[in-house]
């Protein structure tokens, strides 16, 4: 082993070549790029859920409608929250009588248009809820309040803090008017920021304008059709009585047992956290092949840059290289490159990710694994697409290398 | 008193036993540096084979300078191949200071080569990526274990050769002479037991023949052992033994001179006066293997 040796040779000859270099490296660059942001949001994304399960929520329940048929853990995708709505009023004002049930939010997921006098937004998440919304999901207000039990018929809108400043300067926006879909709203409260864009509401607050259910109703021709219900159980120990209990109440009113589902907070967790995996696996398969396609142009480039050096290689022979430090120093090539296309690539990775979890509001995570995965798999990449080039190095015969001229 | 010895030496030249050796053991050597017993080298098979060395015996002691001449093809270059280690030989056997090393395999023959050979080609071969002072320390780098030394080593090394300045110049900012120099002296950096020369001056002016030669003398003096396929007649006059091959053999293995006496003449005699007598009775000499 002359691994110091092969090393300075391998840097050397990568320095003379500066430019084809940068150029072979950057398919590495790419396909590292790619893998790392994956797993730097995936993992971030796992926080963000992670946080979700804390003691503030381990006493809450969940009801969702699965109205179009699906069962299971899918009704509670994040992706189909707002899609289905079987559930009513009804079932809120029967959830909240039951034993150990300490209150009760019902959301209506609506969309649209927020208009201030200043700027617009196009897709807002407008939720219409009951009065019991902000303590249930805990959420406190930097400024104003939210509307009471009886104030659910006066035109009033909650902002989240995020959604506040973009319409209007977050300091000035009390008192304010805003549209939603064309009907005036005056502002009445802001949310204080949660930095959660993942939460049990299925909604990032930050970013939403709340109103009340009667107000929702407008945008629907009048009926509520409940999206959510957020159940806060007095005690934890409860939890699962009060869930059984739900479920009954429920039953009894639906014809369908199939058409709502009753989920604990880390039930949800759990299932967001295996949804987030299994997207998080698919996308690294599809970022494997970019990876992969790094790797051949790695190869092709080693192979070309092996038959231009034949006669070097010749040379190194005729002077005693063997033909493993011949393989050595070629394969340290490819892998030296392959290594430092994984360091640019996870570097980039976090500095997008670092973008991305500012722009969402998710903690970025620095994990150990990330980087041992980002540097560890091209140095692999390099070992195997470069071992081929570099064993035809290896063998090639001094005597002819040596013939060959410039 | 050594111009007399000189012409002498030239006179007994004209009438040459071929294959006979008749100068003194080589100093302090019991074995010779290389001993090839009936070496034979065939390239392809059956119809198409061609047998490139075709049983060669031959002797090479410690301190001898060797020229090998003979028209193209007569496996001149094969048969430094194969003492080299480049090539193995189809049959026969090669002592290489006393030790077979015909069949040994590939990485062996190659530490081997390492320690052992010195190359030095026509067109030089210089990796042209790597400045002076890399390519001289080429060889070293192939031993086992780091040595920091090895800077210095080869600094002292260029120095004797006159190019202490260039140390840091690329390949291709040198003249050929000078590039040839770096060449030889990649091939002593390791001290080894034969320097193979493959028409060293074949890409040469005159004039930088002149100096390579005299390198090549100045290292032959200094007790290495040379062993340089040429076609150039002039050359055979720096040699103290010349080999004619034809068709893969040897036929005629010329002493020019004891080598020791050689060394010890042109220490105190002006190379040029020395080597002129030795010129006229070797044009003549090749003149004559021609016909």
């Amino acid at each position: 082993m002359i691994l110091p040796v092969s090393f300075n040779l391998a840097i050397g000859s990568l320095r003379a070549h500066r430019l084809r270099t940068f150029l072979t490296t950057l398919g590495v660059v790419i396909g590292v790029f790619i893998i790392a942001l994956i797993l730097v949001l995936s993992s971030s994304l796992h926080a963000s859920i992670a946080r979700q399960a804390t003691k503030m929520n381990d006493n809450i329940l969940l009801i969702r409608s699965s109205g179009d048929g699906t069962t299971g853990m899918e009704a509670f995708s994040p992706l189909r929250v707002a899609n289905a709505t079987i559930l009513t009023e009804r079932d809120t004002i029967a959830t909240s009588k039951i034993a150990g049930v300490k209150n009760v939010a019902s959301m209506m997921f609506l969309g649209g248009i927020a208009e201030s006098s200043k700027h617009s937004y196009n897709n807002i998440t407008t939720i219409a809820t009951n009065h019991d919304f902000p303590s249930v999901l805990g959420l406190e207000m930097i400024s104003g309040s939210w509307f009471s039990e009886k104030e659910i018929d006066r035109k009033y809108v909650i902002l989240g803090e995020k959604l506040a400043s973009g319409l209007i300067e977050t300091n000035q926006a009390m008192g304010q008017v805003v549209t939603l879909k064309n009907q005036d709203f005056t502002v009445i409260g802001i949310i204080k920021t949660t930095g959660q864009s993942i939460s049990l509401a299925g909604v990032d607050v930050d970013k939403a304008a709340f109103i009340s259910l009667m107000n929702g109703a407008r945008f629907t021709g009048g009926t509520v059709e409940i999206g959510q219900i957020i159940v806060r159980v007095d005690n934890q120990d409860n939890l699962e009585k009060v869930k059984g209990e739900i479920i009954a109440t429920l039953q009894h009113d639906h014809l369908d047992d199939s058409e709502f589902m009753v989920r604990t907070a880390s039930e949800i967790a759990g299932a967001t956290a295996g949804w987030l995996a299994t997207i998080t696996t698919a996308a690294l398969i599809f970022a494997s092949i970019s990876l992969l396609v790094g790797g051949i142009g790695i190869m092709n480039i080693m192979l070309v840059s092996v038959a231009e050096r034949v006669r070097e290689i010749g040379i190194r022979k005729a002077v005693g290289a063997t033909r493993r430090q011949i393989l050595e120093q070629f394969l340290l090539e490819a892998m030296l490159m392959t290594l430092g296309g994984g360091l640019i690539g996870v570097a980039l990775a976090y500095a997008v990710g670092y973008l991305i979890a500012l722009q969402f509001s998710l903690p970025l995570v620095f994990n150990w694994w990330i980087f041992a995965v980002a540097l560890g798999v091209p140095l692999l990449v390099g070992l195997i697409f470069g071992l081929w080039p570099a064993a035809r190095a290896a063998h090639q015969d001094p005597i002819v290398a040596l013939k060959q001229y410039h | 008193m050594a111009t007399t010895r000189e012409s002498t030496d030239s006179d007994s030249l004209v009438q040459p036993t071929a294959g006979q050796i008749f100068f003194a053991a080589p100093t302090g050597g019991d074995t010779p540096v290389i001993e090839l017993r009936g070496a034979e080298k065939v390239f392809g098979y059956d119809d198409t084979a061609t047998t490139a060395l075709d049983g060669v015996d031959l002797v090479i002691e410690r301190g001898e300078f060797v020229a090998i001449m003979g028209p193209s093809g007569c496996g001149k270059t094969t048969l430094l191949n194969v003492v080299g280690l480049l090539d193995r030989p189809t049959s026969g056997d090669y002592l290489l200071n006393g030790r077979n090393v015909a069949k040994l395999s590939a990485s062996r023959k190659a530490r081997i080569r390492n320690r052992e050979v010195g190359f030095v080609f026509q067109n030089f071969n210089l990796i042209q990526k790597l400045n002076v002072l890399d390519n001289v320390t080429l060889p070293l780098t192939y031993q086992r274990g780091l040595n920091f030394r090895h800077q210095q080593k080869v600094s002292t090394l260029l120095k004797t050769f006159g190019l202490q300045n260039r140390e840091y110049y690329m390949p291709y900012q040198l003249s050929g002479g000078q590039t040839q120099r770096v060449a030889i002296a990649r091939a002593l950096v390791n001290k080894p037991s034969i320097i193979l020369a493959d028409e060293p001056t074949g890409n040469l002016d005159s004039k930088n023949t002149e100096i390579i030669m005299d390198e090549l003398t100045r290292i032959h003096r200094e007790d290495n052992t040379i062993l340089m396929v040429t076609h150039n007649p002039d050359l055979l006059s720096y040699a103290s033994r010349v080999i004619h091959m034809k068709d893969g053999k040897i036929v005629r293995d010329i002493e020019l001179t004891k080598n020791k006496a050689h060394a010890t003449a042109t220490k105190f005699v002006s190379r040029r006066k020395a080597v002129r007598g030795h010129r006229r009775s070797i044009r003549r000499l090749a003149g004559r293997s021609k016909k």
